[in-house]
């Protein structure tokens, strides 16, 4: 299945400056997204850690799914549809 | 409630015809006090448009004074070294002499928070630090008053409105206060993204006041680069258990704990690591440069290599004897990341490895032709 996956708030970076792309992901839950995600999408993964933190998301990103929080979707629980729309972004404090 | 002069009639008449907002909206912004904390890039924006849309009175918080790599978005400021929450509220007055713009150059902190927030209707967050953040929403809660927070850095930017009777508090959204903050100084920002965000605050602000709390519990997000620019996100709403407005009220000791936040997290070295940074005068010390390429690139020593620190350790492989058979100076912007850089260096056997204490901030010290940024 074909997922795209955005990022901003500065997490573009490990993903080598790409804020959106479509990958081609085998299905299942986030969880699994989230697994491949770091494994094949990451492309700076000395900093990993930025992105993923003991197996989840770090906190301080906000995960939309489709528009929607993750957390309305079920989070890591949520099973992954064709054509889904998923955006890692963090939280902004400038002003 | 005070009803419109003549002269305000004719000052109004263009958004009292707007049906949605009409003169009803009109009387109920003249007879409002919004609270604007912070007249920085979102601040400026936000106090210039509702000053003029005629909110009765206007209190603007900020001890900060203006600097020349403020004014390209903090755009009501002209004056190097005023105080921002006066010069706001100077560039408000004269456009709109019907409102009142109170400003106080103090800076906001728990033991004046709630007095400065004595009479408001609703306060506007437009601070740049998270600890602020997390204050100016714990105090509006205890307030019981409504809350537009946004955000703002480099292309992006967020806005939620918060803390109005049943909605979520700023922590219901963002539990955790994120161990390391990005600021507007260290990671850049777009004048009209952070202006937009303030406008929006300003647009946002206007409804609330003329119509009252949203329906729904979202956030937007604007995203300059992004292939959909603006997005509209459904939030999950109040959380039950959070530490703030959750079912078992405020945690006291908790909330301290966050105002007491600190985002140093830079190594500590000792002094005989380091070089003051008058050193790189007259040096021919092999001399790396840790920052990114898009700050390497605005200005850097002639002499020095560019090793961003995410390519450090490729860059070790190919130079062995670097700092092990001769010195090495680390060198960033202000002194911080090169410490990071330095210890890792030192870690792997490099001792002759020196960080150059404060950075190229500091060497512009020496050399006053060298520019800052």
């Amino acid at each position: 299945m074909k997922v795209t996956v955005e990022v901003g708030g500065g997490l573009e970076m490990i993903f080598g400056g790409k804020r959106s792309q479509v990958v081609a992901f085998t299905g299942g839950s986030m969880q699994a997204l989230l697994e491949y995600i770091a494994k094949e999408v990451v492309e700076d993964q000395s900093k990993l850690d930025v992105f993923i933190l003991d197996g989840n998301v770090r906190p301080g990103i906000l995960v939309l799914i489709n528009d929607s929080d993750w957390e309305l979707e079920g989070e890591l629980e949520y099973e992954v549809q064709d054509g889904d729309h998923v955006l890692f972004t963090s939280t902004l404090h400038g002003g | 409630m005070k009803d419109l002069t003549l002269d305000e009639y004719q000052y109004y008449g263009r958004q009292m015809l707007v049906p949605e907002f009409g003169k009803s909206g009109q009387v109920k912004l003249k007879n409002s006090t919004v609270a604007i904390i912070g007249a920085g890039g979102l601040g400026c924006p936000c106090g210039l448009y509702l000053g003029c849309a005629g909110v009765g009175t206007l209190k603007i918080v900020d001890f900060d004074t203006v600097d020349t790599s403020n004014l390209h978005r903090q755009i009501a400021h002209t004056e190097i070294g005023a105080n921002k929450a006066e010069s706001l509220a100077k560039a408000i007055k004269q456009r709109n002499a019907n409102v009142r713009a109170l400003p106080y150059p103090v800076p906001f902190a728990a033991d004046n928070a709630s007095q400065l927030l004595e009479d408001v209707d609703l306060v506007l967050d437009c601070t740049d630090s998270p600890a602020i953040r997390y204050l100016i929403n714990d105090i509006c809660y205890a307030k019981q008053l409504p809350l537009i927070s946004a955000a703002a850095l480099r292309s992006e930017g967020q806005l939620s409105i918060l803390c109005y009777p049943g909605g979520p508090c700023y922590r219901c959204l963002f539990p955790h206060m994120p161990a390391v903050s990005q600021s507007c100084s260290d990671n850049g920002i777009l004048g009209p993204v952070v202006g937009v965000m303030g406008v929006m605050q300003a647009a946002e602000a206007l409804k609330f006041l003329a119509l009252g709390p949203p329906q729904e519990v979202s956030m937007l997000i604007f995203s300059l680069f992004s292939p959909v620019p603006w997005r509209r996100i459904k939030m999950k709403g109040k959380r039950p258990d959070c530490i703030n407005c959750g079912e078992n009220g405020p945690d006291a000791t908790k909330l301290a704990t966050y105002y007491a936040n600190v985002c140093d997290t830079y190594p500590v070295l000792d002094p005989s690591e380091e070089v003051p940074a008058s050193q790189l005068e007259n040096t021919d010390v092999y001399t790396i440069d840790v920052r990114d390429p898009v700050q390497y690139e605005i200005c850097s020593l002639p002499f020095s290599k560019n090793v961003p620190l995410s390519k450090l350790e490729e860059w070790m492989e190919t130079h062995p004897t670097v700092g092990v058979d001769s010195d090495l100076y680390v060198l960033c912007r202000r002194g911080n990341d090169s410490r990071t850089a330095t210890q890792i260096l030192r870690q792997k056997g490099r001792d002759r490895t020196f960080n150059v204490h404060g950075g190229l901030e500091e060497y512009s010290k020496t050399d006053p032709t060298f520019p800052t940024y």
